[in-house]
């Protein structure tokens, strides 16, 4: 909560600079972040609500045996796979990270997950290929892939524990 | 005539479709609603879990759309793009890196601006850095990464990726080049 606080002060005094310097720009601003907002929170609700049905129905220990326990590479290529296939908002991800710590998940399966989750997304795909053709596409596909468990294995073995 | 009616039924309903918001409410609902039905004892613990987490983010989230919201107003991404498209060699992997720490923006917008830099002469490796460092690096969301997975993780996995997305870049470069037609084969 007091983290909170911070941040929004530090929201408001960034505001007011900019406000002094620009004030139209100021308000594009403002009305670009109330825009992505509104296009956030129906989206937030629903992870909230899968969150809360996990909670209700899934045991805690079989995220933390999946994610979590001594498997260290399982945890990060398991990870690296549900980011790939999850259709998470960037902004979405930190929380449903945040909600699989707490079930046990370890630091390196939940790095993985998230930078698969944020540089892949399976739904982005057509996009890319249509935007930069299908070898480029493939290619980095595949390349971040691998990079993403890189990572996860880097952090894992950096910091093994919360 | 009945025809057309339907078409435009149809397109009306696509379009509603593939509204994000309306879907994630609907779904929500949906999902709700079934709980209440079948298992009515278990909605508490789900609506409690929806309520803390929102009232847990609600504050940080308004904070990280300002800055999102000024980053998007006072930084231009198509200067910076036109900055990179003059370097080369190595060190344009190491601007890029930081460049792409720097933008923000939704995929949509960040794709063609990263491909207009392609198409001005731009190396491939510099496209795939750029877009690793976007997509894994997103200085206004630190605030929400901080709270809910630590400091010490956070720092880690930033650094990480700014360093990994040069050799991602490098990877990728080769990879396209693979991929590409033999020279004997292209009619």
């Amino acid at each position: 909560m007091a983290e909170s606080a911070v941040y929004l002060v530090l929201a408001l005094g960034a505001l007011a600079i900019s406000a002094s310097k620009d004030r139209a720009k100021t308000r594009q601003a403002l009305w670009s972040g109330v825009k992505t907002f509104s296009n956030l929170l129906p989206l937030l609700l629903f992870i909230f609500t899968l969150m809360g049905i996990s909670q209700a129905y899934v045991s805690k220990a079989v995220i933390a045996a999946a994610l979590g326990g001594t498997g260290l590479v399982r945890g990060v290529l398991l990870g690296a796979a549900i980011g790939t296939v999850a259709l998470i908002a960037p902004a979405a991800i930190f929380p449903v990270a945040g909600f699989l710590k707490g079930y046990g998940a370890n630091p390196g399966a939940i790095g993985a997950l998230i930078l698969s989750a944020v540089l892949i997304g399976i739904m982005s795909i057509p996009y890319e290929v249509r935007i930069f053709g299908w070898r480029f596409a493939l290619s980095r596909n595949i390349v971040t892939f691998l990079a993403a468990v890189v990572c996860g294995i880097a952090i894992g073995l950096t910091m093994p524990r919360w | 005539m009945t025809d057309h009616a339907n078409r435009t039924r149809d397109t009306r309903f696509l379009r509603a479709l593939r509204d994000e918001r309306l879907l994630s409410l609907l779904a929500t609902c949906g999902l709700l609603v079934t709980i209440e039905l079948l298992d009515s004892a278990k909605l508490p613990v789900v609506t409690a879990v929806v309520w803390t987490s929102l009232t847990r983010v609600i504050f940080t989230i308004l904070s990280v759309m300002v800055f999102v919201g000024l980053v998007n107003a006072w930084v231009k991404g198509d200067a910076i793009v036109r900055h990179l498209g003059k370097e080369s060699g190595f060190r344009s992997l190491i601007v890029a890196s930081l460049i792409g720490t720097l933008i923000t923006g939704p995929l949509f917008a960040v794709y063609p601006l990263v491909k207009s830099l392609h198409d001005k002469g731009a190396r491939t490796a510099v496209v795939a850095v750029i877009l690793t460092s976007w997509g894994g690096v997103r200085l206004p969301l630190l605030p929400l990464e901080v709270s809910f997975l630590g400091m010490k993780f956070t720092v880690l996995r930033n650094l990480l990726v700014t360093a990994m997305s040069i050799p991602v870049g490098l990877a990728v470069e080769k990879g396209v080049e693979l991929l590409q037609p033999r020279e004997t084969e292209a009619r």
